[in-house]
């Protein structure tokens, strides 16, 4: 019963040899997000590394459009103090 | 009068969040949240949802404090001006620490109207 793999099946492969990463989709795109609320600061913290600063999208996928919203997102955040400017994390 | 009420339907959406000043005990905190609330009516807008969020610890100190009452409400109000009297009254409150003021698309609008569902039926749940 044991399955054998044939050796003409194709690889899989998306990407040319030697590229890092296929192209992954905006997680935001993927959840359905129509509109990033502010107020969500755990779905926020994914997106700021650990000093608090927004991550490039090229680290995290996101899209151009879900990046623009997320920066007014994680500013309207930080003004009322759900999110800080600098993070002391290095004491 | 039913011109009317249809144009008060379509009058945009706001949210506004604000932090009250911790030291000040529970009836103070009250009644700031009531005059918020009434300032809003007597002004000829029509208050949708207060969501007192309690107090919470503040990302960073404001005013050198670590903590804050942070209160969320919603809003329609069909005249754009007074916007900016509100957020004048509100920034001359000095019981008021942070304020923000957002008015509403209609992308917004439907993400608020799915938050406030989900909302209601936990609080449902818990009752």
């Amino acid at each position: 019963m044991a399955e054998v793999t044939s050796s003409n099946e194709p690889i899989a492969r998306t990407a040319a040899p030697g590229a890092k990463n296929v192209q992954p989709k905006c997680p935001f795109k993927a959840a359905g997000v129509e509109y990033i609320d502010y107020k969500d600061v755990e779905t926020l913290k994914r997106y700021l590394n650990d000093q608090g600063k927004l991550l490039p999208r090229r680290l995290t996928g996101v899209s151009a459009k879900f990046q623009r919203q997320l920066t007014t997102a994680v500013k309207r955040a930080r003004h009322v103090a759900l999110l800080p400017f600098i993070a002391d994390n290095v004491k | 009068m039913a011109e009317q009420a249809a144009a008060a339907k379509a009058a945009p959406m706001y949210e506004l969040m604000y932090i009250i000043n911790p030291v000040l005990n529970d009836e103070q905190t009250r009644d700031i949240v009531e005059r918020v609330t009434k300032y809003i009516h007597e002004n000829g807008g029509d208050v949708v949802e207060v969501n007192e969020m309690g107090s919470q610890r503040l990302a960073y100190p404001i005013q050198k404090k670590r903590n804050g009452y942070y209160v969320n409400l919603w809003f329609r109000h069909a005249d754009g001006d007074f916007i900016a009297r509100f957020d004048r009254a509100l920034r001359i409150n000095d019981e008021i620490m942070r304020h923000l003021v957002l008015r509403y698309d209609a992308k917004m609008e439907r993400h608020y109207q799915q938050q406030a569902t989900e909302r209601k039926q936990r609080a449902g749940a818990e009752a």
